[in-house]
Order: structure tokens, then C-alpha cells, then sequence
């Protein structure tokens, strides 16, 4: 059997060895494409996931805090009463009265000021003679509330005063 | 005719003074009055929250919210009854009253003894306790009459409104008083400081000579004596230490912005308020006892408690 010529074997060898070669270079130069791509890519995964750990993730467990801290305040405020219209009447000592129940009365008596006409309130001294003062306190008693309290007039619902007007907005706003 | 109370001048305008010493009886009634008890104190830091709204020191927010009501006395001695009827308008506002303008004249009427020579505090928070204070508008026969604001003597009165005064006084009365404890300086800083977080108005006495007619920067000048004129303390403005807080006085010499308040003219001080220091208000409490305006009567008329 005759020897092969070496170049002609060498030939399409160097042939096939040279098409490998433009193959494996394509292969280099589009897997090193590639990769840049996915790095690049990977690289702005990452900057992305880090911008997202920067919002959500302080120190210290702050992260559990700051992510549930806005749905609690939804949450909340979903519940919380916005608005309150009618006349609160709160009867009670003019005299000892607490820093708390002087803001409150301050806080409603500015919040009436700005409801244009939909919500008033009154502060009534439990030693008021007068025979509606008499009246007011007789009802509450009725089902067992002594002074201090509040009424909402329009719906009679009688309650303890509570320590602020968002308290008072929660009792009987909407 | 000008009062037989002493009268000052400023910037041309005349104005009167009008308190008198005590009688024995006034001093007899002022020892029945309540004292500020020591448990009814606040301590520093509810007094500043109390004062200070937001960086805001609130004497500036109230006298934006008492200024629409300042009077003129004018030329009559009727200071006593000014502060005591701007006290009750302003504890009336406070217990979230409707505003309903006050003639200081009437109860005036009801303690001259039909002269124009002044009167006492006492006198005047008794009267308004008793009589009640009236309103300046009054609906007669139809139409609306007004008290008028430069009379001493009901006789000056067309009879037709003072009957319809009498009346409508019953609407507003004082409730409940509390004086000042006068034994120690400092509990009075500190009484006359809660009061004030408390926004009780307090009727003092002050003694006015020319030097009083203007302010020193912001705050008042007062001369030495026994008090010659009384105002209303109807806010006070956070200082801390030891006197903790100083009270801002509403006069009553305008400028009035409400003319049925009184004549209207420059006025005196910042829009009609100075500042004191809390040894200014003790400096005639002596002889004149301070006294807080802690609660008024409900206004029978009051839509707010109709149908209960």
C-alpha cells in the first residue's frame, strides 16, 4: 500500500488543521463575546440587586423594619379615620387638666377651624350649672360613664376621652 | 367728657385707665377665690410644648388669633371690664365657642355706680359671674340694636337695649376663677407660666404712667405703684430659667380691627400687645390679685347642645 504523500496528507490535514483553527478562534472570539456579554449582564444584575439591598437593606435588621414599615403604615392607614364631621362635646374638668387634653382640645379646635363648618367641638366644664351640662352628664351615667368623656351629638355615642384627635377621628370619623 | 380715671395720651389719641383699690368687701371676696394648688402645676418641658408649636413661639399664633377682637376703651374708665369680657370671649374661643363680640360697656354699667371713676376686679368678675356678660348685637323688635361701646351709666342707655342686655346676659357667664399664689415668687412664675400653657386668659393690674404709653423693644414699661390700670395676659412666650415664661398683654387701647370693639386709631404697642417678664406681672399682685379665667358657662342658645 503506497505511503501517503505526506503533503497530501499533510494537506488536508493542514487543510483540516486550518479550518479547525479559524473554528477555534471563531469559537474563542464568540465564547469571550459571549462571556463579556454575561459579565456585563451578570455585572448589572448585580448592580441592580445591589441597588435594591441599598433600599431595602441597612444595618442591624433594619431591612425587616423599612420592608414592613410601609405596609404597616398602608396597613394603618387604612384604618386610620381621615375625616369627622358633626359636634364633639367633651365634658370634663376645665381644672386639673392634663398637657395631653389641652393639646387635643387645641389640635380640634384648629382642626374646626379649617373644616369650613363640618365639624365643631366644645369643651365643657363639669361644674357648669347649666341644665344641659346637668343633661349631658345625667345620660352618660345612664350607662355607666362619669366625666371626663366625650359625645359625638349627632349620634349620641358616648366614650372615654382619649389622648389625641386622631384618636377622636378614629372613634367616630370615616 | 373724658373719665375721672387718669387718661395718657399717644400720638394724639386719649386713653384711659380706670382700676380702682379694692374695698374691704372686694378683698373679703377675693379671699373666697381658689388658689392655684401646687399639684396643678406643669413641669418645664409640658409648659415649653405648650408654648412652642413647631419652632413657633405661640404667642405670635394668638395674637394673629385674639387680634380680630382687641377693644378701645377710649376715654372711659372702663378697663376692668375690658379684660374681664376679652378674658371671657377668649376662654369662651378656647372651649370652642362660637365667637360672639362682648360688650365690655354693660357690665361696666352694672359696677360704675353711674359715675365714669373707674372699678374694681372683683367687682367686675362678680358681675360677669352673676349678670353675665351681653352681647353687642342684640335682636329687638325685629331689628339688631347695638350696645353702645362710650357709655357708664345704664341712664345712658336707650332703655329698649339695656332691658334686651340684661336679658341676653344670662347666655354668658363666667364659671370658674383661680388666682395666683402670691406667697413665693417662684410658684407664681410657675403657676402664672401653667396658666398660661393651660390658655387660661388672666386679668392682672399694672400701673401706667406716660412711660407705659410704648413699648421698650417688644416689651412693656411699667412704672411703680399700687396699679392703675388691669389688661388681659391672653398668651406668653417660652424663656425658661427660673421665671420660665413671659406673658403677653392684650391691651385695651386698640387698634381695634373690628370697629364695634371701640374707636378706631393707631393704638398701642405691636398691634395692641407687649411683652412682660414675670416680675412685671407680680409687681402689683398685692394689692390687685391676678387671677385666671378657667371655664365659662354654656350658651343656652348654643346650636351645639340644642335637641339634648
Amino acid at each position: 500500500m503506497p505511503k501517503p504523500n505526506s503533503r497530501q496528507v499533510a494537506a488536508p490535514v493542514t487543510t483540516s488543521r486550518g479550518g479547525d483553527s479559524s473554528f477555534f478562534w471563531f469559537l474563542m472570539f464568540g465564547g469571550l463575546l459571549v462571556f463579556t456579554i454575561w459579565m456585563l449582564q451578570d455585572q448589572d444584575r448585580e448592580h441592580s440587586d445591589h441597588d435594591k439591598k441599598q433600599h431595602v437593606t441597612p444595618i442591624n435588621g433594619e431591612n425587616e423594619r423599612k420592608k414592613e414599615v410601609p405596609d404597616d403604615n398602608r396597613q394603618n392607614n387604612a384604618n386610620q379615620k381621615t375625616e369627622i364631621t358633626g359636634t364633639v362635646i367633651f365634658v370634663h374638668a376645665r381644672e386639673p387638666i392634663s398637657p395631653d387634653l389641652t393639646r387635643l382640645l387645641l389640635d380640634a379646635e384648629a382642626y374646626a377651624l379649617v373644616s369650613a363648618g363640618k365639624f365643631s367641638m366644645r369643651s365643657i366644664d363639669v361644674l357648669d350649672p347649666n341644665p344641659a351640662v346637668k343633661k349631658i352628664i345625667d345620660a352618660a351615667k345612664a350607662i355607666n360613664i362619669v366625666p371626663p368623656f366625650m359625645v359625638h351629638k349627632e349620634t349620641m355615642v358616648f366614650a372615654p376621652i382619649p389622648a389625641n384627635l386622631q384618636a377622636v377621628k378614629d372613634k367616630y370619623g370615616k | 367728657m373724658a373719665s375721672d380715671t387718669p387718661v395718657f395720651e399717644l400720638d394724639g389719641q386719649k386713653f384711659a385707665t380706670g382700676l380702682l383699690l379694692s374695698s374691704t368687701d372686694n378683698v373679703a371676696l377675693m379671699a373666697r377665690v381658689a388658689e392655684f394648688e401646687d399639684k396643678l402645676m406643669w413641669e418645664d418641658d409640658a409648659i415649653k410644648n405648650a408654648l412652642v408649636i413647631n419652632g413657633a413661639s405661640r404667642h405670635i399664633l394668638d395674637r394673629e388669633r385674639h387680634g380680630a377682637y382687641m377693644r378701645n376703651q377710649g376715654e372711659i374708665g372702663s378697663c376692668c371690664p375690658c379684660a374681664n369680657t376679652t378674658g371671657i370671649e377668649q376662654t369662651r374661643q378656647a372651649q370652642g365657642m362660637p365667637h360672639v363680640a362682648l360688650a365690655h360697656c354693660f357690665t361696666y354699667t352694672q359696677i360704675s355706680g353711674g359715675k365714669d371713676s373707674g372699678a374694681t376686679l372683683p367687682d367686675a368678675f362678680t358681675s360677669t359671674q352673676q349678670m353675665g356678660a351681653t352681647p353687642y348685637l342684640l335682636q329687638i323688635g325685629g331689628m339688631t340694636k347695638r350696645y353702645p361701646n362710650d357709655v357708664y351709666s345704664s341712664r345712658q342707655v336707650p332703655a329698649d337695649i339695656h332691658k334686651a342686655a340684661t336679658e341676653q346676659a344670662k347666655r354668658f357667664r363666667g364659671v370658674r376663677l383661680l388666682k395666683l399664689p402670691l406667697g413665693n415668687f417662684e410658684k407664681f412664675c410657675r403657676a402664672a407660666a401653667t396658666g398660661i400653657a393651660k390658655r387660661w386668659p388672666m386679668v392682672w393690674a399694672w400701673q401706667v404712667e406716660n412711660i407705659g404709653m410704648r413699648l421698650n423693644k417688644g416689651y412693656m414699661q411699667l412704672a411703680r405703684g399700687a396699679g392703675n390700670h388691669a389688661n388681659c395676659i391672653h398668651s406668653g412666650k417660652w424663656v425658661g430659667g427660673k421665671t420660665l415664661v413671659h406673658g403677653d398683654n392684650q391691651n385695651s387701647w386698640g387698634p381695634v380691627r373690628d370697629p364695634m370693639y371701640g374707636p378706631a386709631v393707631a393704638g398701642w404697642g405691636e398691634n395692641g400687645y407687649g411683652l412682660t417678664t414675670m416680675e412685671g406681672l407680680f409687681a402689683c399682685a398685692h394689692i390687685h390679685p391676678p387671677y385666671f379665667i378657667i371655664s365659662v358657662g354654656v350658651d343656652p342658645n348654643d346650636p351645639a347642645f340644642a335637641g339634648l
